[in-house]
């Protein structure tokens, strides 16, 4: 999985046109970053590295590269 | 020792549908499909208000009784499971003994968990004959949790239904029936799913009655129903399918040697995705949830009843059942389908 393969999905997640979401996107400005969102990054992330990142890590999370950091830390 | 099966099982379904429609019409079109595209539920069955769990359960076991060529006195212990009991005290399973006419040298209790609680439930019953202190066991589930949720609750209203069921537990030969269990508890997520003002711990008042809103907009007072769906979410991916390759090396199975895995039926989106993880054919399994909703611990009996009813268990079949939620508490199972269950009454 790269960072361009991750910022498409995401982008799908949060209901966000293609290419507007960059990984220094900050998480609070994206209006569809909700429950179903972490459901589906949960998801992915799980799928594609086999690291099951945890609600609270999202949580902790301020941009979209803290998401895939705290991924391929858990890998 | 005793070996012991599941000789039957019935399941009732609330009476009423809370359709996709009207829940359209009180969340919005927009929030009713994401909701939708997060849990693969579209319709749920309810019990109207003044119906409990219990009334679902008895009418589960009569309906079991009038099915099934099975003499009431011959049941000598009671189980009763649910999280939503008629009273705090007395046990409800005390007073299902008595309005289902059952023997007075009957041992009754309930077992006080959620979704977790079939599996449980078949644990203590085969232990109960194993070790002699029972002959054959009703095991009743009856919940109606959705009258313990906020009505503009979108995160729980649009996932949870109610049901109840019967299963009789009794002798079978040896090499049929259960075959082993796997059980686990990880209380550090009690807050998960959770209803905070229901017991001692956070007495009920005017203040703990007070409907907030989240910042997603969900409302709830502290008296309700909460689920953290993205934790429960979390929580099951990892564990479930640790438990089933656990519970498998303990019987000495392999995947292949399964016939059909039964989960617990939480949300479709979810079970679509523990199916494709542990690389389960579509044939081997069997979902139950699209249109009843998240029944909590009648999704096991609700599942495994209408796989039976469509010719998906036969005698000699490996069926893996597992089932997880609040506490968190999940518990797992194999059994091998018995050659001989309950007939079926003759036909007057």
């Amino acid at each position: 999985m790269t960072d361009e393969d991750f910022l498409r999905f995401f982008a799908d997640a949060v209901g966000a046109a293609e290419g507007s979401v960059h990984l220094d996107t900050e998480l609070q400005t994206l209006e569809g970053w909700d429950s179903v969102a972490y459901l589906s990054t949960m998801t992915y992330l799980d799928e594609n590295l086999g690291v099951a990142v945890s609600p609270d890590q999202l949580v902790e999370a301020k941009t979209v590269a803290d998401i895939l950091k705290l991924a391929r830390a858990g890998q | 020792m005793q070996h012991s099966s599941i000789l039957a099982v019935e399941c009732v379904l609330g009476s009423e549908t809370l359709s996709f429609e009207t829940l359209e019409e009180r969340f919005g079109v927009e929030n009713m499909r994401k909701v939708f595209s997060g849990s693969g539920i579209r319709n749920r069955r309810v019990a109207p208000a003044g119906v409990c769990g219990s009334d679902l359960a008895f009418e589960a076991a009569e309906n079991l009784f009038a099915k099934y060529d099975v003499d009431r006195s011959s049941i000598d212990f009671l189980i009763h499971c649910t999280q939503t009991p008629d009273y705090l005290l007395p046990t409800t399973a005390c007073i299902l003994q008595d309005r289902l006419h059952l023997r007075k040298d009957c041992g009754a209790f309930d077992l006080n968990l959620g979704c977790s609680q079939y599996v449980y439930a078949m644990t203590v019953a085969s232990s109960l004959i194993a070790s002699g202190v029972a002959t054959k066991v009703l095991v009743l589930t009856g919940d109606t949790m959705s009258q313990t949720v906020h009505p503009m609750d979108r995160a729980v209203v649009p996932i949870l239904g109610d049901a109840g069921s019967a299963t009789i537990v009794g002798p079978v030969a040896e090499g049929e029936g259960f075959l082993g269990f796997e059980l686990g508890t990880d209380g550090s997520g009690y807050k998960y799913l959770i209803n905070p003002a229901s017991g001692f711990r956070v007495p009920r008042t005017a203040e703990t009655a007070i409907a907030v809103a989240d910042k997603e907009g969900n409302v709830r007072s502290q008296e309700n129903f909460f689920m953290n769906g993205a934790a429960v979410f979390h929580f099951a991916i990892t564990t479930v399918p640790k438990t089933v390759h656990k519970v498998l090396a303990k019987v000495q199975l392999s995947m292949d040697q399964v016939d059909l895995f039964l989960f617990h039926q939480a949300n479709r989106y979810m079970l679509d995705y523990l199916v494709k993880k542990l690389q389960i054919p579509p044939e081997k399994t069997h979902f139950y949830v699209e249109e009843t909703g998240n029944t909590s611990g009648t999704t096991m009996p609700g599942v495994l009843s209408d796989a039976i009813r469509l010719g998906k268990v036969k005698p000699g079949a490996v069926v893996l059942m597992i089932v997880f939620g609040v506490g968190l508490s999940w518990a797992a199972t194999v059994v091998r389908w018995p050659e001989k269950t309950l007939p079926l009454k003759a036909q007057a």
